[in-house]
């Protein structure tokens, strides 16, 4: 492997990672606010990159334009989806374990609506940045991997910003951490639950147009990404903020240096079992969360 | 200022209050003692509106709260410091004072409130930004009491605060409690403590398995014999037990 080589294959590494982060975020929020495994998290980035898609379809718009339509495509359908399904669950004393197995269902049903409305075939997404490469440093990137890494960045550090500095941030946090109390402050918890999932869904949605644009957009692209989430944000710690952009970066440099240097067929299986390894080296993940409790 | 009229709430089938009476009046510092598991914190979160009140009516400033949300009684000035202190441990001491000030009646004096709170806890200061988790018992009071002060009340509910802290924080409790009724807040206290209750309040309410029984001023429920069986006496027992073994160290030694 050359220099150059290992270069590129970093850059795509991250930039894959960068989208792993942003779903395995949304992942973790949810489990600190609602202690549920939130298996749909995949289907709201493949509902992102749908709506983003069918913007740029309607207008030739630019590429940030685009990443906002996404935005908003995962930040609506989450937000519906809290409110019509888990919300009501929740006011009826569903079990938590009940709750996750209707986020399944949750999954299935987007899935075949969104077979429906935009078909079966994968939608090609419009080269969207300038595909020649660039030259930094002396080595040639490509643009488009420069842009998910940068774009994803300035997400992450909003969304740092957001948690560490306003108030609905911080009330969101305090609501994730102890909801009895939060409440006693004035914080009405089921709503700061339904911005957490917006929030969620926003992430995973400009994932969506991120993983788009670098390969197609299809019912079903939800799925496998949406499990790989999963596993970088379990090999961060669950429910861990920073752990879940770590372990998605990690995630992703593993699943691309494994697809060079063994074989592309065999990537998936190499990140599962580093995920075995880790977990078995440190049960809780790299970066572990006290829990609740005080 | 607040009166509860007839007031029973109960965790499913098991009643935890029946027909409480109790009434404070603005500006005054109340007290409700009681044995653990009387009925007082239940009390607290009845008039907080975490538990629903199952029977009876909660007024507060001749408005009823009864059937209020917890979110729209602390905007009516309602504090609730719960037992345990129960800082949010994964903020910061700042971010937990924020979260105080959450509600809308408070936003305008945040920033003033929190050098207030900084001026009379110099050491929630200093520890400003690190996690509420990381500070110690007593501090963690005092950023509970900074909490509460972010909030503006006007009556303010307070739950075990002495619980399970040494003497010497417990004097920093008093300093707090003292802020809060040099600026006209009101108070209802909720102690185990309640030799420490009754020299803060100037009445008090005495609760036992989920019904008042006694209702005087704090110098009359003292002097009562009644109440010092049962819930002073206990302590001076307590008190007693632990000094002996300090006596024998002082046999052991020639």
């Amino acid at each position: 492997m050359t220099i150059d080589q290992f270069v590129q294959t970093m850059l795509g590494g991250l930039a894959i990672g960068c989208i792993y982060s942003l779903i395995a975020l949304g992942i973790s929020m949810i489990i600190r606010a609602t202690d549920i495994l939130h298996f749909a998290q995949g289907e709201m980035l493949m509902v992102g990159s749908m709506v983003g898609l069918s913007a740029y379809w309607m207008r030739d718009l630019p590429f940030p334009i685009v990443l906002l339509f996404g935005i908003i495509g995962g930040g609506l359908i989450s937000t519906v989806v809290e409110l019509v399904v888990y919300r009501t669950l929740r006011m009826q004393r569903v079990a938590l374990i009940n709750i996750m197995i209707a986020t399944i269902g949750v999954s299935i049903v987007l899935q075949n609506v969104a077979r429906l409305v935009w078909g079966s075939e994968p939608l090609g997404y419009p080269s969207l940045f300038d595909s020649k490469g660039i030259v930094v440093a002396g080595f040639a990137v490509s643009p488009q991997l420069l842009w998910i890494v940068i774009l994803s960045a300035l997400i992450m550090g909003t969304l740092i910003l957001f948690f560490r500095y306003t108030r609905l941030g911080i009330a969101m946090q305090a609501a994730a951490q102890d909801p009895d109390v939060a409440r006693l402050m004035g914080i009405n918890v089921d709503r700061t639950t339904t911005y957490t999932f917006a929030v969620a869904g926003m992430m995973a949605g400009a994932a969506g147009v991120l993983l788009g644009s670098l390969f197609f957009a299809s019912f079903n692209m939800g799925f496998i990404t949406g499990i790989k989430a999963f596993v970088a944000a379990t090999l961060g710690g669950l429910g861990s903020v920073a752990g879940a952009m770590i372990g998605g970066l990690i995630f992703g440099l593993i699943e691309t240096f494994s697809g060079m240097l063994i074989s592309t067929a065999y990537k998936d299986a190499v990140g599962m079992v580093v995920l075995i390894l880790i977990l078995l080296l440190m049960p809780n993940g790299l970066l572990t969360r006290a829990g609740r409790e005080v | 200022m607040l009166r509860l009229k007839n007031v029973s709430a109960s965790y499913g089938a098991v009643s935890a209050l029946r027909d409480i009476d109790i009434e404070v009046g603005a500006g005054e510092v109340v007290a409700l003692i009681g044995s653990n598991g009387a009925g007082k914190s239940t009390t607290l979160r009845a008039i907080s509106g975490v538990v629903r009140a199952t029977g009876g009516s909660i007024e507060f400033q001749g408005e009823a709260i009864t059937n209020l949300s917890p979110e729209q009684i602390v905007a009516r000035g309602i504090v609730h410091v719960p037992e345990g202190r129960r800082v949010f441990p994964k903020l910061s001491v700042n971010q937990n004072l924020t979260v105080g000030a959450y509600s809308p009646r408070a936003h305008g004096k945040e920033e003033a409130t929190r050098k207030r709170v900084f001026e009379l806890f110099p050491r929630l200061y200093e520890r400003r930004r690190q996690l509420a988790g990381s500070l110690s018992g007593g501090e963690q009071q005092m950023l509970a009491f900074g909490r509460a002060m972010m909030a503006q009340p006007v009556l303010l509910m307070l739950d075990e605060p002495s619980l399970g802290l040494a003497p010497i924080i417990v004097e920093e409790i008093a300093k707090g409690i003292e802020y809060f009724r040099e600026s006209g807040v009101t108070i209802l206290l909720v102690e185990q403590n309640a030799e420490l209750a009754l020299t803060l309040a100037t009445r008090g309410y005495v609760i036992e398995t989920g019904s008042i029984v006694l209702a005087d001023s704090s110098d009359s429920l003292l002097d009562n014999p009644q109440v010092w069986a049962s819930y002073l006496g206990q302590q001076e027992f307590e008190l007693d037990a632990a000094s002996q073994p300090s006596e024998t160290k002082e046999l052991a030694t020639p």
